[in-house]
């Protein structure tokens, strides 16, 4: 039966319940990815990694790595927030992100450039601020889009 | 074949012994001779009593060689020292102030002291502690003692020769005599050190009978061991910004390939860099002073003179040529030395503008000094190379952008393909140990360097001791140098433990220190199991709060008293399982 699922299954079917390796991966400081299989997981944690494509001529040459960093996408129910909320994301963009905070259609806050050693505190942050991230990304189900002018 | 006599007639041997050992002689090489000499000396002195010659009694008055270098220029001269010593009949003995015992130095008839300054007025890191002891209300009596010392240090800096002075007048307040006065260099003590180190031998020297042409040989010599003080000039093969183009800092790995073979060095040796100037300051400075850019001033001004420096001796000399009223006006009300702060000579020429002659404007310079970097490569995985990791230095002050000499010569007119002189300096207190053994290296930025060059001879040889690093620098995305091989070095298991401190990556800026003390468990349980600890970069912040680090690390996991953790950490140093090569 699972061997006529997708690969994306069978890494979710084998990952602990998402857990996979991101605690030795987040452990491994000398590089600013994760392995790939917990690349696909990290979605269901709301992220997931980038590289900047503008710098990607030169990293090699530098003897560098891609320049890798997480996107971190929020998942805010009816995309409700207080204003002490917002200001609370406001601040973790400009200490752990790229400093831009950035609101979707899909009514809610994401992060860009936010790098692995600063991803643990990036999502205690949110946490502690009583927003989360669970599920805001991969194959989950998201806010619905609709105008708000029903005419 | 009638090759001429070289032994004289009245030489101690037989006709026959003679014309044989002339035959020899004179078709022998120098080097030949030369291991001759030295195999009959040591034959000699390996079986004391068995030649008894009637020469006077030689190399027996002992001369004691005290040296506190920080860059190795005063350790070297202290050698000089020893080996101009043994040629004028002394017996004479290197010690290292770092590793002076203080009740040791009455029992010394006659000291020559070497001492650099370093920074605003210390001593060499290394002799932090003997220094503190010397200075100390314990210091024993020096009566009894002659002695004499050379100084090392800096004009550009306040505390000129500080240390040297300081030693000087210490000694003698402990009662010792001063047989000659004392030198204060500055960096171009060639000449003069080795003007003052002859006379002062003079002055020393035990009284001899008459003369003896005894051929001096100098056991002291370690053959293979010199490297040449002659520069050679190398070829730029790779010069690349390790940075990447979001970070505001430069940092260039500059590949040097040489024609044939590569200077003899070894992992934790500097290689002297022979930078030009900035053409752009060139011209300002004869723009200034009226001179017109001839070739052979533009050249010396180029490349063999200092001609950023601003020194209060400058300011003298300067106000002497001129007679500016107003610069006179502002040294004698002690105003020179708050107005040469973050100014250089050019400041200096345009704010009291004057017409020169050429020899006045260079009389306001000193030469050219090389600049040291710690090499970053090992020849056995480099081959006929030498890598260096040169950080561009920019800043303004006083509304004028400045830049250092060296660094943004390699940074900004060094290219691939062009050339620029340099020559090895060892560093002889910074190598790696028994490839079993463990090391902990702590090297942010720029003092990452030398850890490069341990890692890849480590990986060369095999080393089966553990190595552990811990690098830091700005930013993680943006200046993590030599990252990709850090991350093979991870892989093949020559480096086994990386740790990081990036310090603009979070509010809170986390540095190496930092993470060393996080470690800490870890950290003193691999020095207790003998591990070297190896300091390189900033000497007036980061290795201080590194040592201190260590201090509280030790104090904190054996749980031990401040004073006991310290005695520890002055333990390892001692032992030389504590090193550091800062600048």
């Amino acid at each position: 039966m699972i061997k006529d699922l997708s690969r994306n299954e069978r890494i979710k079917e084998a990952s602990q319940y998402l857990r996979g390796t991101l605690a030795e991966g987040l452990g491994e400081v000398v590089t600013g990815a994760i392995v790939e299989d917990d690349q696909q997981l990290v979605k269901f944690h709301g992220m997931y990694l980038q590289d900047d494509r503008d710098l990607r001529a030169e990293r090699t040459k530098k003897k560098l790595e891609k320049a890798f960093a997480f996107m971190i996408r929020l998942r805010i129910p009816g995309g409700v927030c207080t204003p002490g909320q917002w200001l609370r994301m406001d601040r973790i963009a400009r200490d752990y992100a790229n400093g831009t905070l950035r609101l979707t259609t899909r009514q809610t806050f994401q992060f860009h450039g936010v790098i692995k050693s600063n991803l643990r505190t990036t999502m205690k942050a949110i946490d502690a601020a009583l927003l989360d991230t669970l599920a805001a990304c991969g194959d989950v189900n998201r806010n619905v889009l609709a105008s708000t002018n029903p005419h | 074949m009638s090759a001429a006599a070289l032994l004289p007639q009245t030489a101690p041997f037989g006709d026959d012994d003679r014309l044989n050992l002339d035959r020899v002689l004179s078709g022998a090489s120098a080097t030949q001779r030369a291991w001759l000499a030295g195999f009959l000396a040591g034959l000699d002195a390996g079986q004391t009593p068995a030649v008894r010659t009637d020469a006077p009694a030689r190399a027996t008055e002992p001369l004691t060689i005290l040296f506190a270098s920080e860059s190795g220029n005063a350790e070297r001269l202290a050698h000089d020292v020893a080996k101009l010593a043994r040629k004028g009949g002394f017996k004479p003995k290197v010690v290292d102030f770092a590793d002076l015992d203080l009740a040791d130095l009455p029992k010394q008839s006659r000291i020559v002291v070497v001492a650099s300054t370093w920074g605003e007025g210390e001593p060499p890191s290394r002799t932090t502690r003997a220094y503190a002891d010397l200075m100390s209300a314990a210091a024993p009596r020096l009566d009894g003692v002659t002695f004499a010392v050379l100084a090392l240090g800096d004009t550009a800096y306040a505390e000129f020769c500080a240390i040297g002075r300081a030693i000087d007048a210490r000694f003698a307040e402990l009662g010792a005599r001063r047989a000659v006065d004392r030198i204060d260099c500055d960096l171009d003590f060639e000449a003069p050190a080795a003007a003052w180190i002859k006379s002062t031998l003079e002055t020393l020297a035990p009284a001899r009978e008459g003369h003896d042409n005894v051929v001096a040989i100098d056991f002291g010599a370690r053959p293979g061991a010199e490297v040449s003080r002659e520069p050679v000039t190398a070829e730029v093969i790779e010069h690349v910004d390790l940075n990447s183009s979001r970070s505001d800092k430069e940092t260039v790995h500059l590949a040097l390939g040489f024609e044939g073979a590569a200077p003899a060095y070894e992992p934790g040796d500097s290689l002297e860099l022979f930078p030009e100037n900035d053409p752009a300051l060139v011209d300002a400075i004869l723009g200034a002073t009226g001179l017109s850019s001839s070739d052979g001033l533009r050249q010396a001004l180029s490349g063999e003179r200092d001609v950023t420096t601003l020194s209060l001796k400058t300011v003298d000399t300067f106000a002497a040529a001129t007679g500016d009223p107003q610069l006179r006006r502002l040294i004698d009300e002690g105003g020179a030395r708050a107005w040469i702060e973050g100014r250089q000579l050019v400041d200096l020429l345009e704010a009291f503008p004057a017409t020169l002659a050429p020899e006045q404007l260079q009389a306001l310079t000193r030469p050219l000094p090389p600049r040291a970097y710690s090499i970053a490569s090992s020849r056995k995985e480099v081959g006929e190379e030498a890598h260096l990791l040169v950080a561009a230095v920019r800043y303004e002050s006083h509304g004028r952008a400045r830049a250092g000499v060296a660094s943004t010569h390699v940074a900004d007119r060094l290219k691939a393909g062009g050339s620029v002189r340099v020559r090895v300096k060892p560093n002889r207190h910074f190598r790696l140990p028994d490839p079993s053994s463990d090391i902990i290296m702590v090297g942010p930025g720029t003092g990452v360097a030398p850890f490069r060059a341990f890692v890849q001879e480590r990986r060369a040889v095999g080393a089966t001791g553990r190595s552990w690093l811990f690098f830091g620098d700005r930013n993680f995305t943006h200046d993590f140098l030599y990252q990709l091989e850090w991350q093979d070095a991870l892989k093949d298991g020559s480096l086994s433990r990386i740790d990081l401190a990036f310090s603009r990556d979070t509010p809170e800026k986390v540095y190496v220190q930092h993470r060393l003390f996080e470690r800490r468990a870890e950290v003193v349980d691999w020095l207790e199991n003998g591990a070297r600890l190896y300091v390189c970069g900033d000497a007036k912040a980061m290795a201080k709060d590194v040592r201190a680090a260590l201090v509280a690390s030790y104090a904190d996991v054996k749980a031990l008293s401040g004073e006991a953790a310290e005695a520890a950490v002055a333990g390892l140093e001692r032992e030389k399982r504590y090193l550091q090569d800062v600048y």
